[in-house]
């Protein structure tokens, strides 16, 4: 079986979700990763909008929401201030529950562990939240998932303690924020990852596909922000470029199942 | 131009508590600021009366004064070019919060943009998207008397106004006497404009200034002496000009982020030795 790809529209954000999903068709995936983010999807503290116009563009071609990752804003877990830790609450409860509207089983959240304005935030709020946000996405049926990248791998650690006391799942995504060799950091010591997302060059994104091929890895692997060239949104052959970058990720991907370099 | 004219913005310090932003302009003899409005620093979201009000005093405790309020767009949902009706509901109830907010702070000016559209579909639909609320902020901003200052974005941002051209295509749309304009010089300088073409374009429509370093090609807002471009011709079109407005200090880059005074201690530190003390 080995490693599947899945498509995600974080490269088209300039871009309507039915073009992203006509691509994904085109690429012939089943399997999508949503980045959350306005306005393709609109989520925030009030509510959410046009979920079944989200859900029908999907269908249309063919998709299967695989994932869901909120994007986040500025809202975040850890505020002191109680009126924005009760917004960014809020938020995140929507979250929840556009994706319980979407029959999304798998959630990601990519919350910044330290270093986010500190004195502003406190980790035992930070903790209570996570394990609240936790039991209303249990209470709906959804698991919540973990971003990590190598500069998060202690706080991730503290956080499997807490969830795991609380008897809850934990489990992660790897992001390739770094370089190739991180992700052997990571995994020696977070264990293997449901989902890793792809960031980076043409010749990062194989060494991190032989990577993963090498360890047998059978997940999921996003292909996140995979830029093959350095292009620009206003550039119009910047779809070109998109499109060339995907199909390389895919041949890349078949490369390493078979052990043969590409580049 | 003096140094007076300098206002200090915390969008570069929106990683450490906004107290670290005030007590760094008054250590830097900064007697005015533009208020970015964003978390952590404020929530346009969920902000009441009363959190303005408690705003304004401790930006004034800080012996400083509000020239201008910028709500937070582009990488957040709200912007100022809406795609559905219901998200334009929403994105008008934000920004006139962003109003109310420089209407507590006695902030004369809120600077706008034109937001973006999707990049696959027409452009004019979304200049007329864009207009349409705009007009409508315009209405309110006079109310409170406050003027709206429309800002270029840079091509990599948005499809809408990020040149001379386009963004007179939108004020011709939105035709409002309470819509004037900031010249954003980074933003410029990524689309190969200067002060000195605004100003012969523009005149006395401009209001307000972000007046950073930047370059060709480049979404950065750069401490001055870092970017490609001339501070002193670029203060020279002002003086011209005889700009009477202020010129704040938007520097956005994620290398600044992390240090956020040393990176505006830097160009303040530039900025006073070719600005009259």
């Amino acid at each position: 079986m080995g490693l599947q790809i899945i498509g995600c529209n974080y490269a088209y954000g300039f871009y309507s979700l039915e073009l992203f999903c006509s691509i994904q068709k085109q690429l012939h995936r089943k399997e999508i990763h949503l980045y959350g983010k306005a306005p393709q999807v609109w989520i925030d503290a009030e509510g959410f909008l046009h979920l079944q116009n989200v859900i029908d563009t999907v269908h249309r071609y063919g998709l299967h929401i695989h994932s869901f990752e909120a994007a986040e804003y500025g809202y975040h877990f850890g505020y002191t201030n109680a009126d924005m830790r009760n917004c960014s609450k809020r938020y995140f409860q929507n979250v929840v529950d556009f994706c319980a509207g979407a029959s999304i089983s798998n959630l990601y959240l990519y919350i910044k562990p330290n270093g986010f304005h500190e004195a502003d935030m406190e980790k035992p709020l930070l903790f209570e939240t996570f394990l609240w946000i936790s039991e209303y996405a249990r209470e709906k049926g959804i698991e919540i998932c973990y971003k990590c990248t190598d500069r998060s791998i202690l706080f991730m650690q503290e956080l499997e303690k807490l969830l795991r006391q609380n008897q809850f799942n934990f489990s992660y995504g790897l992001d390739t924020l770094q370089q190739p060799e991180s992700l052997s950091n990571i995994i020696s010591q977070l264990g293997t990852p449901d989902t890793v997302f792809l960031h980076g060059t043409a010749q990062a994104i194989e060494g991190y596909l032989f990577e993963l091929t090498s360890r047998c890895y059978a997940g999921s692997v996003v292909a996140y922000k995979t830029y093959m060239e350095p292009c620009s949104f206003e550039d119009p052959d910047y779809l070109n470029h998109i499109l060339q970058s995907e199909v390389s990720v895919q041949r890349m991907a078949a490369c390493a199942k078979e052990g043969s370099h590409e580049l | 131009m003096n140094f007076d004219r300098h206002a200090g913005m915390n969008l570069v310090y929106r990683e450490v508590p906004l107290s670290v932003f005030l007590s760094a302009q008054r250590s830097m003899g900064v007697q005015s600021i533009e208020f970015w409005a964003g978390f952590p620093h404020f929530s346009l979201e969920s902000a009441k009366q009363s959190d303005r009000k408690g705003l304004h005093s401790r930006i004034r405790s800080y012996g400083l004064k509000t020239i201008a309020v910028t709500a937070p767009s582009l990488g957040y949902q709200y912007q100022y070019c809406p795609v559905s009706i219901e998200m334009a509901r929403k994105c008008r109830t934000y920004f006139q919060n962003a109003l109310y907010l420089a209407a507590e702070l006695e902030a004369p000016i809120m600077t706008v943009n034109s937001g973006w559209s999707y990049f696959d579909q027409p452009a004019e639909i979304g200049f007329h998207h864009s207009a349409e609320l705009l007009f409508e902020l315009c209405i309110v901003a006079k109310g409170l008397g406050i003027k709206l200052a429309l800002e270029s974005l840079t091509p990599l941002e948005s499809n809408l106004a990020t040149t001379i051209c386009s963004t007179q295509a939108l004020l011709n749309l939105i035709d409002h006497d309470n819509l004037g304009l900031t010249i954003d010089t980074g933003a410029c300088a990524c689309s190969g404009e200067t002060s000195q073409i605004w100003f012969q374009h523009f005149q006395d429509r401009i209001l307000h200034s972000h007046f950073i370093d930047g370059k060709e090609q480049s979404v950065g807002h750069l401490i001055w002496g870092t970017g490609s471009l001339n501070i002193r011709s670029e203060l020279a079109a002002y003086e011209t000009h005889h700009y009477s407005g202020y010129f704040s200090s938007e520097l956005a880059s994620s290398l600044y982020g992390k240090d956020p005074v040393t990176a505006d201690k830097k160009n303040v530190s530039f900025l006073k030795t070719v600005m009259k003390q």
